[in-house]
């Protein structure tokens, strides 16, 4: 039992009647009419709720027939004539406001016994303090923070709406806000002003504000009314959104009146970060900016509120943190970073074109954070490349094309404009290398790694943290470039001396292990991949906490190499962990979350599993387009995924439907060179294939593959699986010598780069020996089908199907010899 | 808590009796006004507000004969309350109407609990409004009206009732600080 009056959780000091002005608040409520009113043209009123302003009540308008509530102002208001103008001038602009998030205002008058009222629409739903008052889950606490920014950034549009048309609210508050079915509705719109009076200081002094002010912008604070503009409304909706965030105030609101009012002036906020890690840097850095102290600093308008909510919401970068460009295009390069995270469309034939280019990120941010935290030298190289950037803004200047015209103008004058900073010229290489590297570009990122290491050499010693980080990030553009034999070894460089020199569990060591395991993984070293990626997982995920971005890339890579040992099932089984974790970090809708479900349905694809794989591709194809955006390139990349389970489900047509309405927009949004395009052309030529569409999977197998050598030289895997798809599909349409020729040609190329014991290997080699058969060149056949049935026993087992078609092929070329034996062609 | 002596228990003991009809009386005006404006606020009809409060006073003036109020078992005023839900919930299945309302044992953070904690508030406010018209004169509480609730300028206060502006912000000043002493007073012996 509690043994005092409860104070309702109302904001205010310990007893009601000890502070004036949640007394007089009282005072006030006692005042107002206990009888139901009479108001002419509506009848069956009911009272709906009291409180310091006035009553409400729920009627039926006799006229229409339709229900409204009515809101009966406090007496006094309308004392005077001009006060009585003042109301019905206030009233009138409230009802000129129309929009979804704006409770309408129908009719405005005088009771007979003298209270004004206001008719408004009649929402049947739940003020929005009580869904900010329940307690963010631990579980799927980002997915709540995403759900309730969505009601916050329409109640900001209506806010916008209502601020176009010179109408201010003043008294933005949760309990303002009614939210049903169709969402948030503002109620009270220019209300604070109607019951406001003249003398604001006395106003908030005397109770006005009791319940609104721990929402009030510092100049209400001040006590200034008239003086308000839209950019309090914009401080109050801050606070809103603060309270979404974290489930509290910025700041100590439920202490004596005087104490709230002088920390609402002064006190700044604690950052939403450090009450909540669900909280990332771009919502917190929307929700500080709103509550600026000085209106200059904030949004100018809930207009520009909204498009930052609406802009956060779909992933895309925030104004208020545009005002550097050089941090648009970080948000850009992370995006291409997810891309090629995900880039399973190629698992036609290859399952592993997961987790690549993780690994250079991890080095961009590093160099970031380094930059950020860092004296002059790396501010410097910084302020250089935000110069560079501001001109032209990337987000309007069309593709990254653009971005990367700029990106080379700035790497052509780090020199020159460093001549006597070379610390700061090395900064700005790794800058540069780093962003270089998000955007897929590593040919030119790996010049700037290698000045930028050079430099950092010179001046702070190969030992440095700094050289270590350029020489790994030097390593990760071999690995793209597919130079793995050079990007083991400088890898290897790099990842010992940082053990050496940091320890273990030092992140520079993680990330040099990391590059390391996975360009020992691209070599088919797995003896020594998979148990380094087993433990740089289990040491990131020691060092960051399970559900860390580093620790969700480390898991990932382990279950690229597990599936790239033949061990299906353990990587099912991690990345089904790796699920679980984040759907309880985050929650179902959370983009990675998603991404998670492609790379699950890779996996089970490849096994077999046909049904498991479905079921995670269509829950990623129903979720995907609202939490990527329906353009986003990995929903491109899930549909594309999709369209191959058909096709391998031999379901070929609605294979083929997917996957052309896709590829439509692929090329419309990401243009016809990106390499998930070409995963999607890649996947469509076999489906035309199946359907024995002869002359549109030749056409587009011939454009997949001349799109991929060129978007990625004929090294990397997928070009050579793309080669293989091509060259195998022109052996089966009779134009052997041509199909025989890119095989011969190409299988030696393979071995060298995926190793001899690579299974990819074996399956080129089984091709060729298709081609040789073809070409009745017997003896070559028969060594390409001997070695491919040997690779492929030793990879992927004798049970596998792969392995099985190979022995099959060599029982052919057998079978053919004895022909040509028997026909005298050939002798014993 | 309040000593056993303070008016409020006394109230309650004097009731116990059965006999005090003078206590009777000042039971309902104090605590009538109450219980309808919670079923106001619960959106009863004025008529069904009017039926419920005649209920739970019958129901109280059955019971208050023998009744021993033991502070030690809980608040009088969560004791009200529960009677008072329990009549709106009979009320409104009598009438068959769909009604609001949730049963009594609603955690104390309901809706119903802060609209409960509301008419309390002005029930103690109410109850102390009677000291305060008997103890200032008319001006004093025109001007405290006029200026801490309506809000109106203190200047113009000041020309409608022909005195100084100090005087109207005085006024002020001494009711409410006067209304907080009597409130406090009031919880302390509400038990």
């Amino acid at each position: 039992m509690k043994s005092e009056p409860n104070n309702s959780g109302q904001p205010g000091a310990a007893s009601w009647y000890e502070d004036e002005d949640a007394l007089l608040g009282v005072a006030r409520t006692v005042r107002l009419p206990r009888r139901t009113p009479n108001i002419s043209g509506y009848d069956s009123l009911k009272e709906l709720s009291r409180g310091g302003q006035g009553v409400v009540y729920e009627a039926v308008q006799r006229s229409t027939r339709q229900r409204v509530a009515i809101k009966v102002l406090l007496a006094g208001a309308l004392a005077t004539p001009a006060q009585q103008r003042r109301f019905e001038r206030e009233a009138e602009l409230a009802a000129s406001l129309r929009h979804p998030a704006i409770v309408r205002i129908f009719d405005s008058g005088v009771t007979t016994d003298g209270f004004a009222y206001l008719v408004m629409e009649f929402v049947d739903g739940h003020p929005l303090d009580e869904l900010l008052r329940e307690l963010l889950p631990d579980e799927g606490r980002q997915a709540a923070i995403k759900r309730r920014v969505e009601v916050l950034a329409r109640v900001c549009q209506g806010v916008a709406h209502a601020h176009q048309r010179g109408v201010i609210h003043r008294d933005l508050k949760p309990g303002n806000v009614l939210l049903d079915a169709n969402g948030p509705h503002v109620v009270d719109f220019g209300l604070a002003k109607l019951t406001g009076g003249q003398e604001s200081i006395e106003v908030s002094r005397t109770g006005q504000f009791l319940g609104s002010l721990p929402w009030s912008s510092p100049e209400q604070a001040e006590g200034a009314i008239d003086g308000l503009d839209v950019r309090s409304d914009v401080y109050s909706l801050g606070v809103m959104l603060y309270q979404a965030a974290t489930g509290t105030f910025p700041y100590e609101v439920r202490k004596s009146i005087a104490t709230t009012l002088e920390n609402i002036k002064t006190a700044q906020p604690v950052p939403p970060r450090q009450l909540s890690r669900a909280v990332d840097e771009d919502l917190q850095t929307v929700i500080l900016k709103c509550l600026a102290k000085e209106p200059a600093r904030r949004y100018q308008s809930a207009t520009e509120l909204a498009d930052d909510l609406l802009a956060w919401l779909a992933g895309e970068p925030v104004r208020a943190r545009r005002d550097s460009a050089w941090y648009t295009l970080r948000r850009r390069a992370k995006r291409y970073r997810r891309v090629a995270w995900v880039a399973g469309a190629f698992a036609v034939v290859l399952a592993g074109a997961l987790g690549w280019s993780v690994y250079a990120f991890g080095m961009v941010s590093k160099a970031r954070d380094m930059a950020s935290e860092e004296a002059a030298n790396a501010k410097r190289a910084e302020s250089f490349l935000e110069h560079m950037l501001q001109a032209p803004d990337p987000k309007n200047q069309g593709r990254d094309v653009r971005v990367a015209d700029i990106l080379d103008t700035a790497a052509g004058s780090v020199e020159e404009q460093f001549k006597d900073h070379p610390l700061s010229a090395a900064n700005a290489h790794s800058l540069l290398a780093g962003t270089y590297s998000a955007l897929g570009l590593y040919d030119k990122a790996l010049p700037e790694y290698e000045a930028a290491e050079k430099q950092f050499i010179a001046t702070l010693g190969a030992d440095s943290d700094e050289a270590l980080g350029a020489k790994s990030g030097r390593a990760a553009c071999y690995y793209e470039l597919g130079q793995v034999d050079k990007s083991v070894q400088v890898a290897r460089e790099a990842a010992d001396r940082a053990r050496a020199l940091f320890g273990e569990m030092h992140q520079r060591t993680l990330d040099c292990e990391s590059v390391l395991s996975v360009s020992l993984d691209a070599a088919g070293n797995m003896k020594e991949a998979l148990p380094l990626k087993e433990s740089i997982a289990q040491r990131t995920e020691k060092l960051k906490g399970p559900a860390h971005d580093d620790t969700v890339n480390a898991l990932n890579n382990l279950a690229v190499a597990q599936i790239h040992a033949n061990q299906a099932d353990k990587a099912r089984a991690t990345l089904n962990h790796l699920l679980d974790m984040m759907v309880k970090a985050h929650g179902e809708e959370y983009p990675d979350c998603i991404r998670m479900m492609l790379n699950l349905a890779t996996v089970e694809k490849n096994q077999g599993d046909y049904a498991a794989a479905e079921k995670h591709l269509t829950r990623f194809a129903a979720l995907a387009p609202k939490v990527l955006g329906p353009d986003n390139p990995d929903t491109f990349v899930g549909l594309s995924n999709y369209g191959d389970l058909l096709l391998k489900q031999e379901r070929y047509d609605e294979a083929k439907k997917v996957l052309e309405a896709t590829l439509e927009d692929q090329r419309r949004v990401l243009g016809p060179g990106h390499r998930t395009t070409l995963g999607t052309l890649n996947n469509l030529a076999m489906a035309c294939d199946d359907l024995d569409q002869r002359e549109l999977a030749e056409k587009y197998h011939r454009e997949a593959y001349a799109g991929i050598i060129k978007a990625m030289g004929p090294d990397n895997v997928q070009s050579l699986i793309s080669t293989a798809n091509l060259a195998d599909a022109l052996v089966r349409y009779g134009e052997v010598d041509e199909g025989e020729q890119l095989l011969a040609e190409m299988v030696p190329r393979a071995r060298k780069k995926l190793g001899d014991d690579h299974w990819l290997c074996g399956v080129f080699a089984g091709n060729l020996a298709r081609a040789h058969l073809a070409a009745h060149r017997l003896d070559d056949a028969l060594a390409a089908g001997e070695y491919a049935v040997d690779v492929l026993n030793k990879t992927l087992g004798p049970a596998n199907d792969r392995t099985q078609s190979a022995v099959q092929r060599l029982g052919q070329i057998h079978e053919a010899m004895e022909a040509e034996i028997r026909s005298g062609a050939r002798r014993l | 808590m309040g000593l056993s002596t303070a008016t409020h228990t006394t109230l309650l003991a004097r009731l116990a009796d059965g006999q005090d009809h003078a206590a009777w009386a000042e039971f309902v005006s104090r605590y009538g006004e109450l219980i309808r404006g919670f079923c106001l606020r619960r959106g009863l009809q004025p008529a069904d507000c009017e039926d419920v409060q005649q209920d739970v006073l019958m129901s109280l003036s059955k019971s208050m004969p023998g009744f021993r109020y033991d502070p030690s078992k809980g608040l009088f005023r969560s004791y009200l309350k529960t009677v008072v839900v329990h009549a709106i919930s009979k009320k409104s299945r009598q009438t068959d109407r769909p009604g609001p309302l949730p049963d009594s044992e609603s955690s104390p953070d309901a809706p119903d609990e802060q609209q409960w904690e509301q008419e309390w508030r002005q029930y103690h406010f109410r109850l102390a409004m009677r000291t305060i018209d008997a103890e200032f004169n008319a001006t004093d509480r025109r001007a405290f009206t006029l200026y801490a609730l309506d809000g109106s300028p203190c200047e113009e206060v000041a020309r409608e009732l022909g005195v100084s502006p100090e005087v109207v912000y005085q006024a002020k000043s001494r009711i409410v600080r006067r209304l907080s002493q009597l409130i406090d007073t009031q919880v302390r012996e509400e038990g």
